[in-house]
């Protein structure tokens, strides 16, 4: 066997591995199909348009709270919510650099929640904010900014490390699809249709320390200065849960940092705003006052939508035909996934159609 | 003599009626000998030290109520199982995952809970009025030095709170006013 023939060979065996377990990785990466589908959240960005004047970033609260197409519906204002489950706030600035490499929003929201946690926390919600990135410096510094002790940066680059021992676990939406999701949500929100009243929830109990981390201050820092340096105008918000407990302590810090950098806070946990939005607790919350069902969405997504156009004369972009007929879709399949859960709810009692077997 | 009778009988009568009264009432009385009757009557450190079922310097990081032992990081079914119904329940979807955390409001205390490998988990214990005690007898409403004289000096200590460190446990006396205004054992890394 001749040299050449001897190195194309091991070309071929190499590429075909690299292939091989390139399949392999993508049958065993999870789909988040079915039970957590939260976890696409993230790359279901890279699906939009681009054409956002209004980006809000941060956890549950937001991708739960705030009905884009309810903004678009009403006010013309179009808009995404770069959320994800207990996304910390490093990755919340991360994923607002990222966003911003593609589009350049008028306004950006940041839920303050995330201020909590100056540590990271768990992988698995590591997993659902980070590895739907593109991959870009971006990226790069999320994975270390975020990873546990007992993370590696390598199983991000090669998930199959991470994954491997799913073989056991593989369900039929593994292969259903293996050659891409389903969009489940709605220009990042996630419709919920349910209601469970809002009773009993728990005041917190006191702390040691209300201080935020030193971290949690500087990622902050960097996204106000990264908001600034793009002429994006950035506005703090508390969405309006009960529950984790916002403390006084902790909403006086916030109300001082926004005051220091002349920014604007809107805490909706205010009874005086609460009002305004209407919001009502016994009706328009699916899970007791932690976040808000799409009626609870829709209400305050009217405020936000009346507070933008008259705060920062977001411009109503109805009747722009690619945007009207971009959001006809977007809206098309909101009505129907509304639709169907309030079917669900009536027929079983729950959003989900019961699991087959 | 008959006058000696009555008049015997006079302060029989009126010593029977002082101590008939005295029992039940709250007494912040600083005589270290002033009785027990079911509740701690005083906040008085020397007797505090005195009577509690602990060893004066030492913390007892499980608390027991009503015969319960309730410990961080134990399971909390069976510690709500034995202490009976609460007065409510909340409950805290975690988010995007399957796991609870639950809050249990019984008179007097609260315990909040945690999702771990399959079991629900205590995480705090917080006494939130004076009608418990810790097994120290250190309740809501004593002193930061009733809470010494049987705890002993604190791991940490503030003008807002003492705090004792056990292992991945704490026991948080929180002050306003140099008194007690709550108390949390809660879990501590």
């Amino acid at each position: 066997m001749t040299t050449k023939r001897i190195v194309l060979s091991g070309a071929a065996m190499l590429i075909s591995a690299i292939v091989l377990a390139a399949a392999a990785q993508r049958l065993l990466q999870p789909k988040y199909m079915s039970d957590v589908v939260e976890g696409n959240l993230i790359a279901d960005y890279y699906e939009s348009n681009y054409t956002h004047d209004v980006l809000f970033v941060g956890d549950c609260e937001v991708y739960e709270n705030v009905s884009p197409v309810r903004l678009w519906e009403q006010y013309g204002i179009p808009s995404y919510i770069r959320g994800s489950a207990q996304q910390l706030i490093w990755q919340s600035y991360y994923l607002l650099e990222d966003a911003l490499r593609y589009e350049t929003p008028k306004v950006v929201f940041f839920n303050v929640l995330s201020m909590k946690y100056d540590t990271p926390q768990n992988e698995a919600y590591n997993r659902m904010s980070l590895e739907g990135m593109k991959w870009s410096p971006s990226k790069v510094h999320a994975i270390q900014a975020s990873m546990t002790e007992e993370e590696n940066f390598a199983s991000y680059v090669f998930p199959i490390l991470r994954y491997h021992s799913r073989w056991s676990e593989l369900t039929a939406d593994d292969f259903r699809y293996y050659f891409g999701v389903e969009p489940n949500f709605f220009s990042g929100y996630y419709l919920r249709a349910d209601v469970k009243s809002a009773e009993n929830v728990p005041t917190g109990r006191p702390l040691e320390d209300y201080g935020f981390g030193d971290v949690c201050w500087e990622y902050l820092d960097k996204m106000r200065m990264l908001c600034e340096e793009k002429g994006v105008k950035l506005v703090l918000m508390k969405a309006p849960s009960l529950y984790p407990y916002w403390y006084d302590e902790w909403n006086e810090q916030i109300v001082a940092y926004a005051e220091q950098h002349g920014l604007v806070y809107i805490n909706f946990l205010e009874e005086k705003l609460l009002a305004q939005t209407g919001i009502d607790f016994a009706t328009d919350t699916y899970d007791a006052g932690l976040h808000l069902n799409v009626y609870g969405a829709e209400k305050l997504s009217d405020w936000l939508g009346a507070y933008m156009q008259e705060q920062y004369a977001l411009s109503d972009r109805r009747g722009d035909a690619a945007l009207d007929a971009y959001w006809a879709e977007i809206a098309e399949r909101y009505d129907a996934e509304l639709a169907r859960q309030l079917q669900n709810l009536e027929q079983y009692g729950s959003i989900h159609e019961p699991e087959t077997t | 003599m008959k006058c000696n009778h009555k008049v015997a009988a006079v302060l029989t009568a009126l010593t029977l009626t002082a101590a008939l009264t005295a029992c039940g009432e709250s007494v912040t009385s600083t005589d270290s000998k002033a009785p027990m009757t079911g509740t701690i009557e005083t906040s008085d450190p020397a007797y505090m030290a005195e009577q509690s079922s602990v060893k004066p310097g030492t913390v007892s990081y499980a608390w027991k109520i009503n015969g319960t032992e309730i410990a961080i990081n134990a399971d909390a079914d069976a510690i709500v199982k034995a202490l009976g119904e609460p007065k409510s329940t909340f409950d805290a979807p975690s988010c995007a995952f399957e796991g609870t955390s639950y809050t249990y409001t019984y008179d007097g205390f609260t315990i909040e809970t945690y999702p771990q490998d399959n079991l629900n988990k205590v995480y705090a214990v917080t006494l939130t009025d004076a009608t418990v005690q810790t097994n120290e007898g250190v309740k809501v409403g004593d002193t930061l030095e009733a809470v010494t004289a049987v705890c002993g000096e604190p791991s940490q200590q503030t003008a807002a709170y003492a705090s004792y460190n056990g292992e991945g446990v704490a026991l948080q006396f929180f002050l306003e006013g140099g008194k007690v205004t709550s108390i949390v054992y809660t879990y501590k890394m």
